[in-house]
């Protein structure tokens, strides 16, 4: 698999919003609910609204 | 001895294993075997794969996508119900492990139906057109562009989904 465009850009988010979820989960236990799971639901979203720009 | 309720469990685990397992290989297929080969035909080839090998598989994966969701979350709210409703915050780690696990694949869900089906679904038009004589239109490639990055998104989520599928219940972290 090559270092292309779609490759890297697939990369970023894809650990972006897996280290958010594991912040998420941290989070839940000692907030006690499951509101802070919503972080990484928001930022797929803003990789949703991204991918949809490329150019 | 099962009871009746460890059969309802394993019908619907069975379901999500065997979905899963037609969706990842798909996902790995095109990723590490159809985009490169792709690049290297010529364009006569690639357009009369088009639609009859692209569709084909893409029927497959997108239904067996919405399949491992669909009973992966009917087993998860099923546990939940049969447990009694406990708070999934302070209830261990299974439930913060499959929470994440679901989140992530239920993401990696709405990428295929939402942005690769979509745009796939307009490349395999305009392939069919072009093999009818019509003009490609100028877009094909961003639309490609678009469907290869979200898949790539999935390759790469592929990793910390199937773990925190496999350490809900054989690595308990937390």
């Amino acid at each position: 698999m090559a270092w292309s465009f779609e490759f890297k850009m697939g990369l970023v988010w894809a650990v972006l919003i897996t280290v958010l979820m594991v912040v998420a989960l941290w989070l839940t236990k000692a907030v006690g609910n499951v509101a802070p799971v919503l972080i990484p639901v928001l930022v797929f979203f803003g990789f949703v609204a991204w991918v949809n720009r490329v150019k | 001895m099962a009871e009746a309720v460890d059969y309802y469990y394993i019908a619907l685990r069975w379901t999500h294993f065997f979905a899963g397992i037609l969706w990842i290989g798909l996902l790995y297929y095109f990723n590490f075997v159809q985009v490169p080969s792709f690049k290297e035909l010529d364009a006569p080839v690639r357009q009369a794969l088009v639609p009859k090998l692209v569709k084909r598989a893409l029927y497959w994966f997108r239904m067996s996508a919405i399949v491992t969701v669909l009973v992966g979350w009917i087993y998860f709210f099923s546990r939940w119900a049969i447990d009694g409703y406990p708070n999934p915050a302070s209830s261990g780690w299974w439930y913060y492990s499959i929470i994440a696990g679901g989140l992530l694949g239920t993401f990696m869900m709405l990428n295929v139906w939402g942005i690769i089906w979509r745009y796939q679904k307009k490349v395999i038009e305009a392939t069919e057109g072009v093999l009818a004589g019509k003009p490609a239109p100028p877009e094909m490639a961003v639309w490609g562009k678009r469907a290869v990055t979200a898949s790539r998104f999935n390759v790469v989520m592929s990793v910390p989904v199937l773990f925190f599928m496999a350490a809900a219940s054989h690595l308990p972290l937390f």
